[in-house]
C-alpha cells in the first residue's frame, strides 16, 4: 500500500488545568491503514488526533513521525495532514470549488492545474455539479463530502478524522458511513478517524484502538476485538456482554441461577463473559441455568429480554424471531462453553 | 509573528491616547502645593460633597424610574405583537445617540418658560409650570437618553427568556404579578443591574444636557468645567476627574462582575 | 390583577414613555420650520432657517462628517486586527487589554477631555488641529468596534474555520485575509455605522477638546442654543436628526443582521 507511516512515541498530554489528557502511548499507523480511536467522551481519542495534526503540542519527550521525519515540532500549516472537523469548518464566503481549491491555492498551485484537480476529486466524491454552489445551500451529507473532498484534494501525507459522522441525523449515518468506508478503501491513504460510535468503528476501520482515561486498552482488529476482548472495559463498549460472576468448583461455575460448564487452560480467569447473542433458550427440562423474564423489548429483527436471577446483576439475551417469552414467564438457558470469553 | 503584528496599532494608540493621559491627570492632580492632600480637601469641603451627593441622588433617581420605564415597556413589546409595534420601538429607541445637548434643548422645549407643558397650563389652568432649569430638569433629560438603553438592552434579554419557564409557572398557578415577580425578573436580572449601571454611571458623568440647561444645576461634571475653565484650578479639576472616573468604573465592574453581561450601550 | 387590566398598564406606560420622548422632538422639528414659533404654525411654514443654518454653520456639518469618516478609518485600522488578536488569544490576558481599552466608556468624557489636554495641550499644533477631536472621538468609538468584529468573529465560530484554514496550509496572514476578513463583514458593518453615528453625535469630549476653528456639529448646535433665537436652534437640530436618524437606523438594521447572520451559520 502507499502512504506515510505515521509513529507516536511515549506521547503524552497534559493540559494546562493540570488534567491529563492522554497518558504515554506508542502507536504505530502503517502506510495506507485505516485506523479508529474508539472510546467515551474524555478518553483521550481526540487529543490524540490533534496531537497527530499539529494543533496540540505533547508533552516533554512525545514525538511525532511522519515516515522517518520527526515532525513533533512542526506546525499543522507545514505538516501536510488533511483533517475533516466534526463541525466540518467549511469557509461560509467560498463557493465548494473554492473551499475544495483552497489547499491548492494556498500553495501556489496554478489555476488551470488547480481547477482539474478540483473537478477529479469532486467527481471521486460524488460532488460533480455542485462545484459552484455556495456551501450553505448544501445538506448535511453533500457538506460532509465537501469537507473530505478539501482534506484530500492537496494529497496530504495522513488523513485525520475528527467524529465524521456526528454532525448527520441517525438515517443519513447509516448510509453515509458505508460511503466512506468505500473512499477511505479507494484512497488507500493513511487515515486515522475519532468516533464514539461502535458501529461505525467497525465498519471503516481496519484496525482500532479502544480508549479510556487517557491510554489505549486494546488494538485490534473489528473482529479480534469483538471475539477475543483484553480488558473488561473492552468487553462491555464494544458489544453488549454479560458478566459472569460466582464460585468455581472444579467442572462448573456456581450462578444464582444454576451452573455453567468451565474449563480454561492455566488458572481461573479474573473475568467471564458472554454475549447476549450467544445465549440460547431451550427447554425447561434439558436446561442447567434459568432465569425469569423481567423486561421485553422488540426491536425489529429480535426481541432483547432482560433477566432475573440468573446472576447478581441484569442479564440480557437478544431472541432472533418472531416470538419470546413474555415478561414473568421461566425461561431455560444454555450457555455454550466455546462461546464464553475469558480473561 | 502576524497576530503579534495585529496589536501594535492598538498598543500605541492606546499607550499615547489612554494609559499615558491617564496618569498624566493623575500627577497633575496632585501637582499644587496641596500636593495628595487634595482628595482629602474635596471630601472635606461641602460645596464638593454636596454636588456629589445631588449627582448621586438624581443619577439613582433616574436609574430607578428609567429601569421600571423601560422594563415594563420591553416586556409589553416582548409579549404583544400587534400593528405599529415596530413604529413604537422605533420612537422609544431613535435618541439613542442624542447628544446632552440636544436632550437639553428638547427639555426646554417641554419644560421651558416658551415650553408646551408651561403653555398648555396657562392656557388650561392658569398656572405656570416650568421645570427646565432645575433638577427636575436634569432628571427628565437624563431619563430621555436612558430610556432606549435600558430598553434595547432589556428587549434583548426579554425575547432569550425560555417562554417554557412562565408558561410552567402558569400551569402551576401563578397569577400574572406571582410570574413577573418570580419568574421574568429572576431571569431578567442580569440585564437590570447590567443597564442600571450603565445608567447611573453615563448620568453620573453626563455633562452636555447640564450645560445645556444651566443656570441652578451644580452636578459634578459641572463642578469640575467651572473649576477648570472658569477658576483655573486645574489640580482640582483633575483630581475631582480622577475621583469621579474611579466611582463610575468601580461601579461598573462591580455590576458586570455581578450580572456577567455586557450592554448595548449604542445598539 | 387580570390580565387586561396587566395590559392596558403596560400599554399605557409605554405610549406615555413613547409621548415623552416624541413630542419635544415633533416640536423641534416643528419649530425648525415655522415662520414664527410663538404665534405657531398658522404663522406659515418655511425653509428660511434651514437655509440660514446652512449659512452659519455649514463649515460644523461637514466637520463633523469628515471627522466621523475620519474616525471610521482608524477604528477600523485599530480595532479589527485587534480583535482578531484577540480573539486568537481567548485567555485572561486579552480580557484585562479589553477591559482597558473599554475604559472610555466607563469614565466620563470630561475626564478623558482634561486627561488629552494635560497631556498633549502645550502641543500647540495638534491641539490646536482637528487630530485632537479626532483622537477623542477614536478613544469613544473604537470599543463599540472591537466589540462588533469579537461578537462576529464568536458567532462563525472562527476558531474552527481557522484550523480548516491551517490545516490545509494557510499562513496566519492568509487566514485573516482569505477567513476572518470576508466572513467577518456583516460585523465589520454594524461596527463601522456605530462608529459613524456615535462620532456625529459626541459632546461631552469635543466640548472640551475644540476650538473656535474646530467646531463640530454637536459644538455648534450648543452655541447656536445659548445664542441663536428658538426657530434657528430648532432649524439646527432639524439637520441633526436628518443626519443621525437614518443612521441610527441604519445602525439597528445592521446590528440585528449580525446577530441573525452569524446565528444561521
Amino acid at each position: 500500500m502507499s502512504g506515510t507511516k505515521l509513529r507516536l512515541n511515549n506521547c503524552a498530554k497534559t493540559f494546562p488545568n493540570g488534567t491529563q489528557a492522554l497518558l504515554p502511548t506508542d502507536v504505530t499507523v502503517e502506510p495506507g491503514e485505516i485506523l479508529g480511536l474508539l472510546g467515551p467522551s474524555g478518553c483521550g481519542k481526540t487529543t490524540m488526533l490533534r496531537i497527530m495534526a499539529g494543533l496540540e503540542m505533547p508533552n516533554e519527550g512525545s514525538q511525532v513521525y511522519f515516515d522517518e521525519e520527526d515532525v513533533t515540532h512542526i506546525p499543522i500549516e507545514k505538516r501536510s495532514v488533511g483533517m475533516v472537523f466534526q463541525s466540518y469548518a467549511l469557509f461560509p464566503n467560498m463557493s465548494v470549488r473554492e473551499n475544495v481549491g483552497y489547499g491548492l491555492k494556498v500553495k501556489g498551485v496554478p489555476n488551470k492545474e488547480r481547477k482539474t484537480r478540483v473537478d477529479e476529486v469532486l467527481a471521486f466524491c460524488r460532488l460533480e455539479g455542485l462545484a459552484e454552489r455556495s456551501i450553505t445551500q448544501l445538506s448535511g451529507g453533500q457538506r460532509q463530502r465537501v469537507a473530505l473532498a478539501r482534506a484530500v484534494a492537496p494529497k496530504p501525507r495522513v488523513l485525520l478524522l475528527d467524529e465524521p459522522l456526528s454532525a448527520l441525523d441517525a438515517a443519513l449515518r447509516d448510509v453515509l458511513r458505508d460511503e466512506l468506508a468505500a473512499i477511505l478503501r479507494d484512497l488507500s491513504m493513511t487515515a486515522i478517524f475519532v468516533t464514539h460510535d461502535q458501529s461505525e468503528a467497525m465498519a471503516i476501520a481496519d484496525t482500532i484502538a479502544v480508549m479510556n482515561a487517557g491510554q489505549i486498552e486494546q488494538r485490534d482488529t473489528p473482529e479480534s476485538l469483538y471475539r477475543a476482548p483484553k480488558t473488561a472495559f473492552v468487553a462491555t463498549f464494544v458489544g453488549g456482554a454479560n458478566r459472569l460472576e460466582g464460585r468455581f468448583n472444579g467442572e462448573v461455575l456456581n450462578l444464582p441461577g444454576g451452573t455453567v460448564p468451565l474449563s480454561f487452560s492455566e488458572q481461573v480467569p479474573e473475568h467471564i463473559f458472554v454475549r447476549q447473542e450467544d445465549v440460547k433458550l431451550v427447554d425447561e427440562a434439558n436446561a442447567k441455568i434459568y432465569g425469569t423474564v423481567s423486561g421485553r423489548i422488540f426491536l425489529g429483527t429480535h426481541y432483547k429480554l432482560t433477566l432475573c436471577g440468573v446472576c447478581a446483576d441484569p442479564f440480557s439475551i437478544t431472541v432472533p424471531g418472531t416470538d419470546a417469552p413474555k415478561i414473568g414467564a421461566r425461561v431455560g438457558l444454555h450457555i455454550p462453553q466455546h462461546s464464553l470469553i475469558q480473561f | 509573528m502576524f497576530v503579534f503584528l495585529c496589536f501594535i496599532p492598538l498598543a500605541i494608540f492606546s499607550l499615547a491616547f489612554l494609559a499615558l493621559p491617564l496618569v498624566r491627570l493623575f500627577f497633575a492632580s496632585v501637582d499644587s502645593e496641596r500636593g495628595f492632600a487634595i482628595y482629602a480637601d474635596i471630601l472635606s469641603n461641602p460645596r464638593y460633597m454636596e454636588s456629589l451627593l445631588d449627582t448621586i441622588l438624581v443619577s439613582a433617581a433616574v436609574t430607578v424610574a428609567a429601569v421600571a420605564i423601560a422594563t415594563t415597556a420591553a416586556l409589553f413589546l416582548t409579549n404583544y405583537r400587534f400593528a405599529g409595534r415596530n413604529l413604537l420601538i422605533a420612537t422609544l429607541t431613535f435618541p439613542l445617540a442624542f447628544p446632552g445637548v440636544v436632550i437639553g434643548f428638547l427639555i426646554i422645549l417641554l419644560g421651558g418658560r416658551q415650553g408646551i407643558v408651561n403653555w398648555v397650563s396657562s392656557g388650561l389652568f392658569d398656572a405656570r409650570i416650568i421645570f427646565a432649569y432645575s433638577m427636575i430638569g436634569l432628571f427628565f433629560g437624563y431619563l430621555y437618553f436612558s430610556i432606549p438603553r435600558v430598553l434595547l438592552t432589556v428587549m434583548a434579554a426579554a425575547e432569550k427568556l425560555d417562554p417554557a419557564l412562565t408558561e410552567a409557572a402558569r400551569s402551576l398557578g401563578a397569577g400574572p404579578l406571582q410570574v413577573l415577580r418570580d419568574v421574568t425578573i429572576p431571569g431578567l436580572a442580569p440585564a437590570l443591574i447590567a443597564s442600571g449601571a450603565i445608567a447611573f454611571a453615563t448620568a453620573m458623568g453626563a455633562f452636555g444636557t447640564a450645560f445645556t440647561l444651566a443656570t441652578n444645576i451644580d452636578v459634578l461634571p459641572m463642578v469640575i468645567y467651572t473649576e477648570f475653565t472658569l477658576s483655573a484650578n486645574i489640580a482640582m479639576a483633575c483630581a475631582l476627574s480622577v475621583l469621579l472616573g474611579l466611582v463610575t468604573w468601580v461601579l461598573l465592574l462591580i455590576s458586570r462582575s455581578l450580572s456577567g453581561t455586557t450592554v448595548a450601550a449604542s445598539g | 390583577m387580570s390580565r387586561s387590566f396587566a395590559f392596558r398598564f403596560q400599554l399605557g406606560v409605554t405610549l406615555f414613555a413613547c409621548a415623552f420622548l416624541i413630542v419635544p422632538a415633533v416640536l423641534s422639528i416643528v419649530a425648525g420650520v415655522t415662520v414664527n414659533y410663538f404665534q405657531g404654525i398658522s404663522s406659515g411654514l418655511t425653509l428660511k432657517w434651514v437655509y440660514e443654518v446652512w449659512d452659519l454653520y455649514a463649515d460644523t456639518i461637514w466637520r463633523s462628517m469628515g471627522i466621523a469618516f475620519g474616525c471610521l478609518v482608524f477604528t477600523a485600522i485599530i480595532g479589527i486586527p485587534a480583535a482578531y488578536g484577540l480573539n486568537r488569544f481567548p485567555g485572561r490576558l486579552s480580557r484585562v487589554l479589553e477591559e482597558f481599552v473599554s475604559l472610555p466608556l466607563s469614565i466620563p468624557g470630561l475626564a478623558l477631555a482634561l486627561a488629552l489636554l494635560q497631556l498633549y495641550g502645550t502641543l500647540k499644533g495638534f491641539r490646536l488641529s482637528f487630530w485632537f477631536i479626532l483622537v477623542g472621538h477614536v478613544l469613544y468609538t473604537l470599543p463599540f468596534m472591537i466589540r462588533s468584529v469579537l461578537a462576529i468573529f464568536a458567532a462563525i465560530d472562527l476558531k474552527t474555520l481557522e484550523e480548516g484554514a491551517a490545516s490545509l496550509g494557510a499562513s496566519p496572514w492568509q487566514r485573516f485575509k482569505d477567513i476572518a476578513l470576508p466572513n467577518a463583514w456583516p460585523g465589520i458593518l454594524a461596527g463601522a455605522l456605530t462608529v459613524v453615528t456615535l462620532s456625529i453625535g459626541e459632546f461631552n469630549l469635543t466640548w472640551m477638546l475644540h476650538t473656535p476653528l474646530t467646531k463640530t456639529l454637536p459644538v455648534g448646535l450648543a452655541d447656536s442654543y445659548a445664542s441663536m433665537r428658538l426657530e434657528i436652534a430648532s432649524a439646527y437640530t432639524l439637520v441633526f436628526f436628518v443626519m443621525i436618524v437614518p443612521l441610527l437606523a441604519a445602525m439597528q438594521w445592521a446590528s440585528n443582521r449580525a446577530h441573525t447572520l452569524g446565528a444561521r451559520l
